[in-house]
């Protein structure tokens, strides 16, 4: 493809939306490696990307609340985060539960991740309280023929022993953790494809039990 | 410089180059780097900017990002001196092949965290070197595009941009829901930008295109 291509096909804004499949995007960068035109577009769309008000109201301008309003508004989306978690975690997790040494429903903390936080820096504080010993932690962007590992902060695979994953049927994993395994620690979650490619979907940071 | 210039090359040389004179502009300045001297300025200058976009598009956080381009250069540095490169007028792939790696090492750990460089560096890197994000105050672009959200002509639009940037929602979704044609998605883009870009000219930002 040539520079003339890319531009007609907006390749730049696609790229920095996630767009392009894999040919097309190793075709881009390199091109964008000696080309100013494409490089200012994609700079232009990442910083606008970046920018971008999470929310708009009708008239088109940004949303702003009232500070009690804004506050409420965080927590119902805080609430429906933490019950559609509990939802689909109960959902892929009930059966194999009562299989497991803690059947008990208060030993166990269901956390959801945020589906656009899938940087390592990106790191979702996770608090488990006193008497928890088992963390069911839903990690969205389950792709088909992907594999969910567990790794630590220095990038090393976590034993396979301490956690286990599994899919639900709204494309999203389903990651079983010994609380312990999290105390004071960072975990991060990576779903490797057969390809060898490794995506990172995001992290969790353990505070001190409370 | 101002955005979207074209990108920096070596002094007095015509802004827009070929493919050849790019070609021709890494093998010198591949041999350049091999007899020694400061010629990696040079290297900075050219490649750094699109680099950083390869780092930040495999979603690495931005003082990572500035401690792997450091790498991917020295990296790149060190093999011209040591054993020279295969196509001298390949430099521009072979930095690009180097972050790639260095990037999927990243994600696998494989790479020892390197902090103390980051701050000072950056602070003394040339104007030229630094990206959009990196020289326009993050408080300025923010009200920039909500300068844009609020006069984009339809609502729309702003939907457009929400789902596919922020939800990254599939373009083809996106139109097949808001039963648009390729043509009218990508007039949507088209619009947004040219918008953009004329806020940030208005914030003195020039957009010399």
């Amino acid at each position: 493809m040539d520079h003339l291509q890319f531009k007609s096909n907006h390749t730049a804004a696609a790229y920095v939306a996630d767009g392009l499949d894999t040919r097309t995007q190793e075709a881009f960068e390199l091109h964008m490696m000696t080309c100013s035109e494409c490089l200012g577009d994609v700079e232009i769309w990442r910083a606008m990307k970046r920018t971008l008000p999470r929310e708009i109201t009708g008239s088109g301008a940004p949303a702003v609340l009232p500070r009690y309003q804004q506050r409420m508004h965080r927590w119902k989306i805080a609430a429906s985060i933490a019950v559609v978690g509990v939802i689909a975690a109960g959902g892929g997790w009930y059966g194999r539960s009562l299989e497991g040494p803690w059947a008990d429903a208060e030993q166990i903390a269901f956390f959801s991740l945020p589906p656009l936080a899938r940087g390592f820096s990106d790191c979702s504080p996770v608090t488990l309280e006193s008497g928890t010993r088992l963390l069911a932690l839903r990690v969205p962007g389950a792709m088909p023929d992907q594999q969910l590992v567990a790794i630590d902060a220095n990038g090393r695979d976590l034993d396979p022993k301490i956690y286990s994953t599994r899919v639900q049927g709204d494309a999203s994993w389903i990651v079983r953790l010994r609380s312990e395994s999290l105390t004071d620690r960072t975990i991060r979650f990576e779903a490797r494809s057969v390809d060898g490619t490794a995506e990172p979907l995001g992290c969790v940071i353990g505070a001190a039990h409370e | 410089m101002s955005y979207g210039d074209p990108l920096p090359t070596a002094p007095g040389t015509p802004m827009e180059k070929s493919l050849d004179q790019q070609a021709e502009g890494d093998s010198s300045l591949v041999m350049a780097i091999s007899q020694g001297g400061t010629s990696q300025d040079q290297l900075y200058l050219r490649y750094r900017r699109p680099l950083l976009q390869v780092f930040l598009q495999r979603r690495i956080a931005r003082d990572v990002a500035q401690d792997l381009l450091q790498r991917t250069f020295l990296q790149a540095i060190k093999k011209i001196r040591a054993e020279g490169l295969e196509d001298p007028s390949k430099l521009g792939g072979y930095l690009y092949r180097t972050a790639c790696n260095l990037a999927t090492a990243y994600w696998r750990g494989e790479l020892a965290r390197r902090r103390d460089m980051d701050t000072e560096l950056l602070a003394n890197l040339r104007d030229e070197t630094l990206s959009l994000e990196e020289r326009v105050d993050h408080e300025l672009l923010a009200k920039c595009v909500r300068s844009l959200m609020m006069h984009l002509p339809m609502a729309r639009d702003r939907e457009v941009l929400l789902r596919f940037y922020i939800n990254e929602e599939p373009k083809e979704s996106i139109c097949r829901s808001l039963d648009l044609s390729d043509l009218q998605f990508n007039q949507v883009l088209w619009r947004a930008r040219q918008r953009f870009g004329e806020i940030l000219r208005k914030h003195g930002f020039s957009l010399a295109r």
